[in-house]
């Protein structure tokens, strides 16, 4: 797919200018936009992404990063990016790109009003499509429908949002993901190419619909019991409660570590090579931390869960198992009689239409006959009902419990004590470490002094986050059991079906795209390697990098070519930068076919890994247009370009020469 | 009137408070963060005896309450644990309060007999977990005091 043009009107410093964009192919695919500070090359950026995406673009633009304050920033935005030249009346910015992939075309267009005191509001908005050869216009439903319909459309046919920050890069954008430490790019990257969010966001929906189902039966939950009711809705409430607590840690923990990083790569800076070491025992420390806390947490489930219940010994579970399935066999022998109760009635009506009437004692004897015949009562049915709390259900899913517990093994429960304690000694010794290295000089301890404050309040924050996860999931658990008790009262009122059965499909969907990102995430990780070692060694200096590992706890490896783990020595800042690019281009090959559109990303690399980075990208074949300044691209990058730059536009003035951009032909 | 599951679930219950004080020095010992494991541990070490239990208050009297879900949990695990208790009781209705009495009595007991398992074990950790996994899987029950 190929951008083919870009037509701007009112927009910042572009009045009414249409960019050409050269047609290219796969051996001829790089377009340089070319422009002095200021010329409008951030602009030209921001124009592309406000018009695909909308308002949910501006989280993407460097140049809007208050987050807080979102919904109203966009309008203040598009406010600030009205041409200054237009304020004081009615006026209207419009986007429009032209995209050409195949015999195809699709024209996208978003306009923006603004009314005479250059304010907008947020349904002042409108989009127009064209598409196929024909350039149809597509018919787009009414609010409130049209917005999601233009997402999907942007999705299916040009760039899913989720994907958008590795196709639109700024160098800005570039910085903060090299900034955040392999790991957590790569668990980016894969979140985005597994369309995480979306997934996510549609288990939350369905879950909610779920709910909204069951609240649409008024004359089927009067059949629930009214304390049953209230207890759904209090656990129901409880839950988004927690669900509230739970997105504010995360929320309060993401700035504290990005804080620690940052000083941790501070400290690395002063400490010049020690800082390798200093940070992977950082790391280590982190890791141990969290599996010693997910041991401690199995060990305790098995402890009070499983085990206690073993306790009671096997004796008793058998008594146990073998009272359920006598008394499951009375009822059903119960449930047989009653039917050969019936029966016995019709057969002694038969009798009386063909014998007349017929006398007591022959009745009574014709009833002990079929009695014994028919439904005598075996002799393994429990004679009286003392597991009454038991349904049929019940009855099965206990007693395959109680058989579960004979095999809980002791050597499971000693073996995770036992790692719990090396766990304990390891963060020890790493402590002590840290603590050695720490002490080097004055500025170092004043900063470790900081490192420990951040790094009590993240474990403080993350012992709170664990907890009420926790919670969350016992609740839901409660929950579940609840919803199923429910369902089963709901169930009886036959009536209700139908809906009850949309419910629980959308309860099962949400459970399988939940499965679904699990499930996911393994299977596409060794190509996200593959690709990223293609990408790396083809871009960085080090060539002792034999291969990138991406593990499946989303852990980076840097392997040399003895299988070493040399990720200590690669901790460069320009070697992060490299990665980021690296995992740019490995989703490029993976996800995507729209054209990779890079403001100034060159400008803080070395001339070698600008250069690497020029091959690299212009060698995969897909459209690369790249927003520079001119000294960013020197004869020598020109000359490895070669043949493969389609053309150079210039965006604004410059002394010496006028802007190639064309005045505007007309809008879509 | 017998209990039902609803009552188990939302009733609430105590031992004695010497065993109750046990148990939260239990729960110190094990590492467990909340003062149903080692409760339950109790109940599942005393239902291993076939005798049934009394209640021994002294003069310190009761100890906390605690929930009954948060006791036996919920779904499965609070209708086995009433099974258990039941099957063990011998009993087809236990009315609520004398199933409170005997779910105080079986802690107690248990929580004890978990005491001299650990003084048995020699305050191991491992040593303790072995010992109540050898009980957990032995088939025959005693008939008063556990095996030491």
């Amino acid at each position: 797919m190929q951008l083919r043009s870009i037509l701007l009107r009112n927009w910042k410093g572009y009045r009414r200018t249409r960019l050409r964009i050269p047609p290219g192919e796969a051996t001829r695919n790089v377009v340089i936009l070319e422009g002095y500070n200021g010329a409008g090359k951030t602009s030209l950026l921001e124009a592309i992404q406000l018009c695909l995406y909308g308002r949910s673009g501006l989280p993407l633009l460097a140049r809007a990063a208050d987050n807080g304050r979102r919904e109203a920033s966009y309008d203040e935005f598009l406010e600030r990016g009205l041409s200054i030249e237009c304020r004081g009346r009615p006026e209207r910015i419009s986007i429009v790109l032209e995209f050409a992939d195949g015999g195809s075309t699709i024209a996208l267009e978003r306009i923006w009003h603004f009314n005479a005191s250059g304010r907008h509001r947020p349904r002042d908005e409108e989009v127009r499509i064209l598409a196929g050869p024909e350039q149809d216009l597509v018919e787009l439903p009414d609010e409130p429908e049209t917005a999601s319909f233009v997402r999907d459309f942007v999705t299916r046919e040009l760039l899913p949002r989720n994907l958008a920050p590795f196709f639109l890069l700024d160098g800005e954008h570039l910085d903060q993901m090299a900034g955040k430490g392999l790991d957590e790019q790569v668990q980016a990257a894969v979140e985005a190419v597994l369309g995480a969010p979306t997934l996510k966001g549609m288990a939350t929906n369905l879950r909610d619909y779920a709910r909204e189902r069951r609240k649409q039966i008024p004359q089927a939950i009067d059949g629930i019991t009214t304390a049953l009711a209230e207890e759904l809705a209090g656990l129901e409430e409880t839950e988004r409660q927690t669900i509230a607590e739970v997105d504010a840690l995360v929320d309060a923990l993401q700035p504290l570590r990005s804080e620690r990083d940052s000083i941790v790569r501070r400290i690395g800076s002063l400490h010049g090579d020690s800082y390798a070491s200093f940070k992977a025992l950082f790391e280590e420390r982190e890791s141990v931390l969290r599996s010693r806390e997910s041991q401690q947490d199995e060990l305790r489930h098995l402890l009070s869960g499983e085990l206690a219940l073993a306790l009671s010994g096997g004796a008793l579970r058998r008594r146990a198992i073998e009272r359920i399935a006598a008394e499951d066999r009375a009822e059903r022998w119960e449930s047989a009689s009653a039917a050969s109760r019936s029966k016995f009635t019709e057969y002694l009506e038969i009798l009386r239409q063909s014998n007349g009437v017929l006398s007591d004692e022959l009745v009574a004897s014709l009833g002990e006959a079929w009695e014994k015949v028919w439904s005598e009562r075996p002799a393994d049915c429990a004679s009286d009902v003392r597991f009454s709390h038991l349904g049929e259900t019940d009855r099965r899913s206990v007693a395959q419990h109680l058989e579960r517990l004979s095999s809980v093994k002791s050597e499971s429960i000693a073996d995770l004590a036992r790692a719990v304690a090396a766990a304990d000694l390891r963060i020890e010794t790493i402590e002590r470490e840290i603590a050695r290295q720490r002490g080097l000089d004055g500025e170092s301890q004043a900063l470790a002094n900081k490192l420990n404050a951040i790094q009590e309040q993240i474990a403080s924050a993350e012992a709170e986050h664990r907890l009420r996860v926790a919670t969350l999931e016992s609740l839901r658990a409660r929950l579940s059991d609840k919803h199923a008790e429910a369902d089963l009262i709901l169930t009886a009122a036959a009536d209700a079906a139908p809906i009850l059965a949309r419910a629980r499909r959308a309860d099962l969907y949400a459970e399988i795209a939940d499965r679904l990102i699990e499930a996911a995430l393994p299977a596409n990780l060794d190509e996200l390697s593959r690709t990223v070692t293609g990408a790396y060694r083809a871009m960085a200096h080090k060539s002792v990098v034999e291969r990138v590992r991406i593990r499946l706890d989303g852990a980076v490896e840097l392997l040399a070519g003895d299988g070493a783990d040399i990720r200590e020595q690669d901790a460069s800042a320009g070697e992060h930068q490299i990665f980021a690019l690296s995992i740019v281009s490995a989703l490029a090959d993976l996800a995507g076919r729209f054209p990779i559109i890079m403001d100034t990303p060159l400008a803080r690399l070395d001339p070698v890994h600008r250069r690497n980075v020029l091959e690299h990208f212009s060698r995969r074949g897909g459209q690369l247009i790249l927003l520079t300044h001119p000294a960013e691209l020197g004869p020598h990058e020109i000359e490895i370009l070669g043949d493969r730059l389609t053309g150079t536009i210039s965006i604004g003035r410059r002394p010496e020469a006028v802007s190639q951009a064309e005045p505007a032909e007309g809008a879509v | 009137m017998s209990a039902t599951i609803v009552d188990l679930a939302r009733g609430d219950f105590r031992t004695s408070r010497a065993a109750d004080e046990l148990n939260t020095r239990f729960q110190s010992l094990l590492g467990l963060p909340h003062r149903y494991g080692p409760a339950r541990l109790a109940l599942g070490r005393s239902l291993a005896l076939t005798s049934a239990p009394t209640l021994e208050l002294n003069t310190l009297g009761l100890g906390r309450q605690i929930k009954g879900e948060q006791l036996f949990g919920h779904g499965v695990e609070l209708a086995t644990w009433l099974t258990l208790l039941l099957e063990h009781a011998g009993a087809t209705a236990v009315p609520r309060k004398d199933f409170q009495n005997l779910v105080g009595a079986h802690w107690h007991r248990g929580i004890y007999l978990l005491w001299d398992d650990w003084k048995s074990s020699g305050g191991e950790f491992d040593a303790f977990v072995a010992r109540l996994v050898q009980q957990a899987n032995r088939r025959r029950s005693k008939t008063t005091q556990a095996a030491s």
